[in-house]
């Protein structure tokens, strides 16, 4: 459930992007571009706010790109899967599935973590999002239900009123705008005093409703060309979906302006099927035809989900300028329309995978690499934004945390707390550092009493100091955790804490182990996938040990280990794994590497890879190139 | 109690009962030009759809095609038809349409004499 909302919210934000996208490119091609193709890229925002997954990429090489660099660092799970199945690559879809595999098993580990470590703001954050999940909910159903209930009653109520029209004439004028269209079926048609303006109903078998008053011919045979089109093209379930999207994102304003613009996309581009046919004097007869049926009251208000031959008098300026400024469009403008929609499809894929991350509650650190994602996961570095629960989005500092070992205790350290959750801590110390300045040190309710204990305040000291040299500036750090661990002892702790699944603890020692134990602890990881282990003390790896797994993750199927080391590795073992990765075909490795290449080095090997054919190598490249 | 049907929805039923109950569209068509009737493929279809929903004809698929078969008789719904007339022009009262049928010389007494005839060899 919580997913759900999560996702949901992300979906939102995308797809409000991408239609913000969308509107502003709209000042560009309003007049440019044809109105048809403008109504159904409307349709690519409207499908962003309903679909998580990205699909339908057709070049491996993109599809693996994705995969490689957006989806699975980004952790996607699901979504790497599908794109790596549709490359047909067995092994692959192994390697990423155990990576998904992975992926699950440390996120309940960095919930429990976040859980414990700021108790005060996330206590009870799940029983809110039940209740949040309810307060979503219930209005998308109770907002369908209505929609479906006032369709209904103005289908009943039109028809009821409504009698099938018997003048073969006007049948006849209909049979022919459906042979003049190419459409095979028939479609019903009514007359009924309930309408004051023409109306196509009905999903499966629709029908046109026609106004009682009678009719001169030429007009209605607009009528029925218009309305026609609209059926040919399925409108109706078009106007639906995106009734569907303005359900389901009632808290977003931007899906009615979506629904409005669609409406207005829809009647535009529907005129512009229906001049298409007809000839400079017919267009005239046409806009008169429309004008004739403005509506200046409507007798059943809201006939949603129909489509109607005007729906209102403000649209039809712009619709009578356009069908009088037609013009078929020329081979520039369709090129020009082309690059467009590649374009806004590209951000719909971009968007996706960005809704996909956020709603996955996998916590990425965006100032890192595309790659880093795991690792920085993994590394406990959260960015959490209370007010909204949700990870990554709108939060500007990062709230970083970890366990250090600062000889005799192990601290769990956060650092960079935003203002408003340190009034959630009341024990606070002042503590100097080596620079001889002092900073306010924050505790939390369980370590309390620590606060005025001198030693630990002395090795606090040293420790923001420590942290202060090797990350960044540190504002406001907050000690979650103090084990008192003596330094003999350090040996006997870290099997304790590898055993219990302390990730914290066993972080905190690891360095401070002999080569030798390192060594065997990494073992133990590598061969039993303890990869959240391996992530966490990989920073701080000897180079001798680091160097020495990432030779051996760069062959078989640890992909993901390998991932993981890149982030640490020197330049010149890139520069080879990327030779070698070339060598042997392995787009995955060679995905993961592209992340680290330098621009020089990417061209370099973007032009290798056209030059020797290697699609897929190049896709990886070039897509790279192009987003950044 | 059947629906009623409109004008052109009875041309299309004659043209089926005089094809012994059953007619393929095609069939249907032909009979149509030859009555000189211009009527639109569509607006056949949307009429023999009308009739089948109101219950005076079933489809039957014969591979792509469809065979029309009606489920009225041609005597039924002219009786049918006899019936609501005499009921709502004549408020029940047979002798009112004979003699209406008598004094416009719509019948003539030799095919009056003809009928009960016809009615006396029926009852013997």
């Amino acid at each position: 459930m919580i997913e759900l909302l999560k996702m949901m919210l992300s979906l939102s934000l995308s797809g409000t992007l991408l239609l913000m996208l969308v509107l502003v490119l709209k000042q560009f091609y309003k007049n440019i571009f044809s109105r048809c193709w403008q109504y159904y890229i409307l349709l690519l925002a409207a499908a962003r706010f309903l679909f998580p997954v990205v699909f339908d990429y057709n070049i491996t090489g993109y599809l693996y790109r994705m995969a490689a660099s957006i989806a699975v660092p980004a952790s996607t799970p699901d979504e790497s899967v599908t794109h790596i199945k549709d490359t047909g690559n067995i092994k692959k879809i192994e390697e990423t599935e155990k990576i998904t595999k992975e992926v699950k098993e440390i996120q309940p580990d960095t919930k429990n973590s976040i859980r414990q470590e700021i108790k005060n703001t996330v206590n009870g954050i799940k029983g809110i999002y039940k209740y949040l999940f309810y307060i979503w909910f219930i209005p998308v159903i109770v907002l369908i239900v209505r929609k479906i209930s006032i369709y209904q009653g103005f289908i009943n109520y039109i028809r009821a009123a409504g009698t099938p029209v018997q003048d073969i004439g006007i049948l006849n004028l209909l049979a022919e705008c459906g042979e003049r269209l190419g459409i095979k079926k028939t479609t019903e048609l009514y007359c009924s005093p309930a309408v004051t303006s023409p109306v196509l109903a009905g999903f499966f078998r629709p029908y046109i409703i026609i106004p009682a008053k009678s009719m001169e011919d030429e007009k209605l045979f607009y009528v029925f060309l218009h309305e026609l089109v609209h059926y040919k093209r399925k409108d109706i379930f078009y106007k639906w979906f995106i009734q569907v999207v303005i359900c389901v994102h009632w808290f977003n304003p931007f899906t009615r302006l979506l629904g409005k613009e669609a409406n207005k996309a829809c009647e535009l581009s529907c005129d512009e099927t229906v001049i298409s046919l007809l000839d400079k004097n017919e267009r005239k007869a046409y806009g008169d035809t429309l004008l004739s049926f403005v509506q200046t009251k409507e007798t059943y208000k809201n006939p949603l989900g129909t489509v109607t031959l005007t729906e209102g008098a403000k649209q039809l300026k712009e619709r009578l300028g356009a069908i009088m400024y037609f013009k078929k469009k020329s081979g520039i403008i369709k090129i020009a329309t082309v690059i467009v929609t590649v374009i806004l499809c590209f951000n719909f894929l971009a968007a996706g995978a960005y809704a996909a991350w956020s709603g996955r509650n996998i916590v990425n650190n965006s100032a890192g690499q595309g790659n880093t994602g795991i690792i920085k996961n993994m590394d406990n570095t959260e960015d959490v934004n209370p007010d909204t629960g949700l990870k990554g989005i709108g939060s500007v500092s990062y709230y970083r945390q970890r366990g250090f070992y600062c000889s005799p205790y192990i601290f769990e350290t956060g650092w960079d707390l935003r203002k408003d959750e340190v009034k959630l801590y009341p024990a606070k110390a002042k503590v100097a550092l080596d620079d001889n300045s002092e900073i306010t040190v924050y505790f939390d309710n369980g370590v309390q009493k620590y606060c005025k204990d001198k030693e630990v305040l002395d090795a606090a000291g040293r420790l923001v100091s420590y942290i202060k040299k090797k990350y960044t500036a540190v504002k406001t750090p907050l000690v979650m955790r103090v084990t008192y661990v003596k330094t003999d002892d350090i040996q006997d702790y870290a099997k304790k804490y590898y055993k219990k699944g302390d990730l914290i603890g066993f972080t905190a020692l690891f360095p401070e182990l002999s080569k030798e134990e390192k060594s065997k602890y990494l073992n133990k990881m590598y061969n039993s996938d303890r990869i959240e282990y391996f992530a966490s003390v990989a920073e701080n790896l000897d180079r001798d040990l680091a160097s020495a797994y990432l030779d051996k993750s760069s062959k078989g199927s640890k992909v993901n280990f390998f991932s993981i080391l890149l982030s640490y590795a020197e330049y010149k073992d890139i520069q080879d794994y990327v030779k070698k990765s070339y060598k042997s075909g392995d787009t995955a490795r060679f995905a993961l590497l592209s992340g680290y290449m330098s621009a020089k080095d990417k061209k370099k090997w973007a032009a290798k890879a056209k030059k020797d054919r290697k699609t897929a190598f190049y896709a990886i490249l070039a897509v790279d190139m192009k987003f950044k | 109690m059947l629906q009623q049907i409109s004008a052109s929805e009875l041309v299309l039923m004659k043209i089926i009962w005089k094809n012994g109950g059953g007619a393929l569209y095609s069939y249907i068509m032909e009979e149509l030009e030859k009555e000189e009737n211009s009527w639109k493929k569509n607006t056949v279809l949307t009429l023999l759809s009308r009739l089948v929903s109101k219950k005076y004809l079933r489809i039957k698929k014969i591979g792509r095609r469809n065979e029309y078969i009606a489920l009225v008789k041609e005597n039924e719904y002219k009786a049918e038809q006899t019936h609501s007339f005499v009921d709502t022009v004549y408020e029940g009262n047979v002798k009112g349409l004979v003699s209406t049928l008598l004094q416009q010389d719509i019948i003539s007494s030799d095919e009056l004499k003809e009928i009960e005839r016809f009615w006396a060899g029926e009852n013997d």
